[in-house]
C-alpha cells in the first residue's frame, strides 16, 4: 500500500509576534512526523482543544489558506507536496466533513445537496445522476426528502454523501460524531469503515467519545500533552485498537455522588400530566406522564431528534404542551428565576464584557463565586473577554455562571460534549458543592449522550424511544446498560 | 491613508454578507410590508434605519472591501423580489448611493467614517427610488408623497439619526469582538 | 435534462409578477379592479396554485384591514378601499413569486450567465433566514434564562441579544464558508448544472393566457383615460 498523507516536521502556532524567535514561540505543535497509509480508518483523539481539528484543517489546507496561523514543515498527498495549495487544489484529493451539519446545508432537497460539489467540479449530469443513486443507496437517505426535517445523523450522512461525491479517496471528519446518538454515530461509523476496507478510502476522524470509534479504527493518533513547555502537545501513535482502553481513571471518587438523604416523601416539583406534544406533524410526546421530586437527580436519554431537549423546554415554559398540562411551582413567572438551566451552546449565554462580569452578574454569594473561580481555575482570566477563551473553557464559564445564581431546579443540556476529563471531574465537582449548599434538595434534570457523564450525573433515568413502548423508565441507580460504554464505566461508577 | 480600491470578494466574505442580508431582512423584515405598500414616504426610512444600520455596520467591519453593501444590497434586493419585486430598486439604489458617497468621501473602509456613513445612510438614500416608484407605479406626485412637509422632514431626519446611531452600535459591537479576537 | 415539473419556468414567473404587481397599483383605482383580481385568481386556480393562494390568503386579510384601517383614520373610506387593493395586488404577485423554489430559480440564474456568487448569495439568504429565525428564538431564550428583562434592564438586555447574535453570525458564516470551499465552491469557476431549466409547453400556455388577461385590462384601463 502507498502512502496517503506524509507530515514531515509539521508546526503549527497562533502566536504572530513578530519579535519572538521559533523557539520562544508557543506552539500548538512542533515537528510532527507521520504517515498514513492508504485504507487507513484513523482516530485522532485527545481533550478538547488540545489541536485535533487543527490537525485535520492543516491536511485539507483551511490552515493557514482560510484560518491564519503560523505552519511549518511539509504536507505530502498522495506524494504530492501541498504545502503551499489553496483549499481548492487540496479539495481535488482530499474530502472534508465538518460538525455542525445543519449549519451547511445551503439546498431544500437532498438530491440538490448531494450533487452540489459535483456540480463545482464539472461533473457531467449522467454522472452526477449516476453518483446521486449510488450515494443514496449508501446512505439509506432519500432523493426528495427536505434537508430541513432530517435528523442530525442523516445530516452528517448527507454532508458525508456530498464529499463522497467528489470522488476523492482521503476523507477528513472534524468531529463528524458530535451531538450523534450512538446508533446515528454506529451508522455512520460503519458506513466510514465498510468504504475504508472495501474501496479503499483513508479515513481520517478526530473525536473525543473514543469509546465509540474504537472498534472500527486501525490506528490511534493520540494527542498528549508535551513535555515542552513551549509547545502544548504531540502525538502518540498506537497501532492497534484493542489493545487501547479509555482512561478514565482521571474521575475521582469525589465525582460518586451517593444520595441518601432524598426524603420518600419528597414534594412534587414537576408533575407531567398525559402531555401531548407535536412539531408539524411529528408527534413527540403522546399522553406522556412523568413525575419529579425535589432532590431527585434525572438523566435523560434516548437518540437525536427524540424530544430529550424539547422535554426540557416543556418543564421551563419555552413550549407548551398541545394537550395535558405540567403543573409545578416553578411554572410562575416569579419562581423561574429559580430555575437554572445549562444551554448546549455556551455562544448563547455569554455576553459580558469581561469574565469576571459573567460570573458575578446574577450571582447569589461572592463566595461561592470565588469557590468556583478556583475550581475551574478562571483565576487567571477573569479580566479576559468570555468569547475570548477556548471552547472548553467557555463550556465551564457558561455552566458556572448559571450555577453561580444557587438555582433549586437546575436543567443541564448536553452539559459535558466538548469536556476533557478534567472538566468533566471539575462539572461533576462543582454540581456536589452546589448540593451540599442546600443539603442535597438540589433538583437537577440532565439531558446526555455522553456515556462517559451518564452515570455520574443522576441516579434516575428516563429513556425517549422512538420505539413501543413509548417510554422506559429506570428507576433505580443503573442507567440503561446501552448507555454505558462496557465495560470500564460500570465497574467503577455504580 | 489608503487610496479608494476595489479588491475581489473571497467565498468567506460573500458567505458572511449573505448571512449579514440575512439577518437584515430578519430585522427589517416586519416593515417591509409599510414600505411595499404605504403611500406616503418617509415612515419606512425611519422603521428600517436602526436594525439596517445596526446589522450591516458589522458586516462592513468585517469585509472592509468597497462594494460591500452593494452586495448586501443585490441580495436583500433579489429576496425581496420573490416577495414584491419594486423592493429590488429600493434595496438597491439604497446601497448603491450611500456606499459610493460614503467611499467618494472617504476612499475606503479601513475609516471607521466610511462604515458609519455608508450603513448609517442606507435608509434616508431608500427614499429616492421609493418615491420613483411610487410616480411611475401608482402615479403618484412628489408633493402627495410628501404630504405634510414637517412630518416629512421629521421622519427624514430621523431616519438619518437612527441610521447613525445603529452604525455606531454596530460598531462599537464590531470594537469589541474584535478585541476578543471574534472578528 | 429537464425535469418534468409542474411549476412554471422561474424566470418567467418572476416576470409575471413583477407585472401583475405595477399594473396592480395602476389599476387600483379602477371600478374593475376586483374583477382584474377575480381573472388572475381563476388562471392560478387552473394552473393549480391554489395552495399557496390558501397560504396568502389570511396575509393579504390581517394586512389589507391593517392597512385599510390606518387609511381611514387619515382618509376616506375610497382610500382605505385602494389600500386594501394595493395589499391584494401585493398578495396576486406574491402566488406566483414565492411558488419558484430558490433552487430552480439559481440554476435559471446560472443558465443566464449570472455570476455563481450572487445565485449562492441568494441561496444562503433564504436559507439563512429560517436558521436565524431559530437563532434569535434562542438567543431570547438564554436572555430570559439569565433573568435578563428588556422592561428593566433595556441596555443589558440589548447587549445579551447583540453580542451572541454577532458571534453566531461569525461562526455560522466562517462555518460555511470552509464547506463551501472544501465542496469545491469558488466564485471564479462557472461549474456544470445537474439540471436544465426548460420553457414548457405549460410555460407557453401560461404565457398566453397571463398575456392576454393583462392586455384586456391594459386596454381597458387606457381607454378610461
Amino acid at each position: 500500500m502507498s502512502c496517503a498523507v506524509e507530515v514531515v516536521n509539521l508546526s503549527l502556532s497562533y502566536d504572530f509576534s513578530e519579535e519572538k524567535t521559533n523557539r520562544e514561540k508557543q506552539w500548538i505543535f512542533k515537528d510532527l512526523n507521520f504517515k498514513i497509509t492508504e485504507g487507513d480508518f484513523i482516530m485522532i483523539t485527545g481533550h478538547s482543544g488540545c489541536g485535533k481539528s487543527s490537525l485535520i484543517n492543516m491536511i485539507n489546507g483551511v490552515i493557514p489558506n482560510l484560518k491564519k496561523a503560523d505552519v511549518q514543515g511539509d504536507i505530502y498527498i498522495h506524494g504530492h507536496c501541498v504545502t503551499n495549495s489553496p483549499v481548492r487544489e487540496r479539495t481535488k484529493a482530499v474530502g472534508s466533513v465538518f460538525q455542525n451539519p445543519r449549519e451547511q446545508i445551503i439546498f431544500d432537497q437532498v438530491a440538490d445537496e448531494i450533487v452540489f460539489p459535483m456540480e463545482n467540479i464539472n461533473e457531467t449530469p449522467q454522472r452526477m445522476r449516476d453518483k446521486l443513486n449510488s450515494l443514496l443507496s449508501m446512505t439509506g437517505l432519500s432523493a426528495d426528502a427536505q434537508t430541513d426535517t432530517l435528523s442530525g445523523g442523516e445530516k452528517q450522512k448527507l454532508m458525508t454523501a456530498c464529499t463522497l461525491g467528489m470522488g476523492q479517496k482521503i476523507l477528513l471528519l472534524d468531529e463528524p460524531l458530535a451531538n450523534m446518538d450512538a446508533r446515528s454515530a454506529k451508522e455512520l461509523l460503519e458506513l466510514l469503515k465498510r468504504l475504508s476496507d472495501e474501496d479503499g478510502y483513508t479515513v481520517i476522524l478526530s473525536e473525543h467519545r473514543q469509546e465509540l470509534v474504537l472498534p472500527y479504527v486501525d490506528k490511534i493518533f493520540f494527542c498528549v500533552k508535551s513535555t515542552d513547555e513551549n509547545v502544548e502537545m504531540t502525538l502518540e501513535i498506537r497501532d492497534k485498537a484493542e489493545d487501547y482502553a479509555c482512561d478514565l481513571s482521571s474521575l475521582s471518587d469525589r465525582t460518586s455522588r451517593e444520595k441518601t438523604n432524598v426524603a420518600a416523601d419528597a414534594k412534587q416539583v414537576f408533575s407531567v400530566e398525559n402531555i401531548n406534544y407535536q412539531v408539524g406533524d411529528r408527534v413527540l410526546f403522546e399522553n406522556f406522564s412523568w413525575q419529579i421530586n425535589r432532590g431527585e437527580e434525572w438523566v435523560i436519554l434516548g437518540e437525536n431528534g427524540c424530544g430529550k431537549t424539547t422535554l426540557l423546554n416543556l418543564l421551563f415554559g419555552f413550549v407548551r404542551p398541545t394537550s395535558g398540562a405540567i403543573v409545578s411551582p416553578y411554572s410562575k413567572k416569579r419562581n423561574k428565576r429559580k430555575i437554572g438551566y445549562v444551554l448546549q451552546n455556551p455562544d448563547y449565554q455569554l455576553f459580558m464584557p469581561r469574565v469576571k462580569d459573567e460570573l458575578y452578574l446574577n450571582a447569589s454569594s461572592p463566595e461561592f463565586v470565588a469557590q468556583l473561580i478556583r475550581l475551574f481555575g478562571f483565576e487567571h482570566m477573569l479580566e479576559r473577554h468570555p468569547l475570548s477563551l477556548s471552547e472548553g473553557q467557555k463550556r465551564k464559564l457558561g455552566f458556572a455562571c448559571i450555577i453561580a445564581n444557587e438555582p433549586e431546579v437546575l436543567f443541564l443540556d448536553e452539559p459535558t460534549v466538548g469536556l476533557d476529563d478534567e472538566g468533566m471531574e471539575q462539572l461533576l465537582y462543582a454540581l456536589q458543592i452546589l448540593n451540599e449548599k442546600t443539603g442535597n434538595d438540589r433538583t437537577i434534570v440532565t439531558v446526555s449522550h455522553d456515556k462517559r457523564a451518564i452515570p455520574y450525573l443522576g441516579d434516575h433515568f428516563l429513556v425517549l424511544s422512538h420505539c413501543e413502548p413509548y417510554l422506559q423508565f429506570c428507576n433505580n441507580k443503573t442507567p440503561p446498560t446501552s448507555e454505558l460504554p462496557a465495560p470500564m464505566l460500570t465497574e467503577r461508577a455504580i | 491613508m489608503k487610496s479608494f480600491r476595489f479588491q475581489a470578494f473571497t467565498v468567506k466574505d460573500i458567505v458572511f454578507l449573505a448571512v449579514i442580508t440575512a439577518v437584515t431582512l430578519l430585522a427589517s423584515g416586519p416593515f417591509a410590508p409599510i414600505v411595499m405598500t404605504a403611500s406616503k414616504i418617509g415612515p419606512q426610512a425611519f422603521a428600517m434605519a436602526l436594525p439596517f444600520a445596526l446589522v450591516t455596520s458589522i458586516g462592513l467591519r468585517k469585509v472592509k472591501k468597497s462594494g460591500s453593501l452593494l452586495i448586501i444590497g443585490i441580495f436583500s434586493g433579489l429576496v425581496l423580489l420573490l416577495m414584491a419585486p419594486v423592493m429590488f430598486f429600493n434595496q438597491f439604489t439604497g446601497s448603491l448611493f450611500s456606499e459610493s458617497l460614503a467611499l467618494l468621501l472617504f476612499k475606503n473602509y479601513e475609516n471607521r467614517k466610511t462604515v458609519l456613513m455608508s450603513s448609517g445612510l442606507f435608509a434616508f438614500f431608500t427614499l429616492p427610488s421609493t418615491a420613483v416608484v411610487n410616480i411611475l407605479a401608482k402615479g403618484k406626485s412628489i408633493s402627495e408623497q410628501i404630504g405634510n412637509p414637517v412630518t416629512f422632514a421629521l421622519f427624514t431626519l430621523g431616519a438619518i439619526a437612527l441610521g447613525l446611531i445603529g452604525a455606531m452600535i454596530g460598531n462599537k459591537i464590531a470594537d469589541e469582538l474584535q478585541k476578543a479576537g471574534k472578528m | 435534462m429537464c425535469k418534468r415539473t409542474r411549476d412554471i419556468h422561474p424566470i418567467l414567473s418572476l416576470i409575471f409578477s413583477l407585472l401583475l404587481f405595477v399594473m396592480g397599483l395602476l389599476f387600483v383605482k379602477e371600478t374593475w379592479f376586483w374583477m382584474y383580481a377575480i381573472t388572475f385568481s381563476v388562471l392560478f386556480l387552473l394552473f393549480r396554485y391554489e395552495k399557496l393562494m390558501l397560504k396568502l390568503i389570511p396575509f393579504v386579510l390581517v394586512f389589507g384591514l391593517v392597512m385599510g384601517s390606518l387609511t381611514l383614520i387619515n382618509g376616506s373610506m375610497q382610500d382605505a378601499l385602494y389600500a386594501i387593493y394595493r395589499v391584494l395586488a401585493l398578495g396576486l404577485a406574491g402566488v406566483l413569486s414565492m411558488s419558484i423554489r430558490p433552487i430552480r430559480l439559481v440554476r435559471s440564474l446560472n443558465q443566464l450567465r449570472v455570476p455563481r456568487w450572487i445565485s449562492l448569495g441568494l441561496l444562503i439568504v433564504i436559507r439563512f433566514i429560517q436558521i436565524f429565525r431559530e437563532e434569535i428564538r434562542r438567543i431570547r431564550q438564554a436572555i430570559a434564562l439569565r433573568g435578563i428583562r428588556f422592561a428593566s434592564t433595556p441596555a443589558l438586555w440589548s447587549r445579551a441579544f447583540f453580542i451572541p447574535l454577532t458571534v453566531r453570525m461569525l461562526s455560522i458564516s466562517e462555518g460555511l464558508a470552509t464547506s463551501l470551499e472544501t465542496r469545491g465552491f469558488s466564485t471564479d469557476s462557472e461549474g456544470s448544472s445537474f439540471e436544465v431549466i426548460c420553457f414548457k409547453g405549460r410555460d407557453l400556455a401560461f404565457s398566453i393566457l397571463f398575456l392576454t388577461c393583462l392586455t384586456v385590462y391594459v386596454y381597458l384601463f387606457l381607454r378610461g383615460r
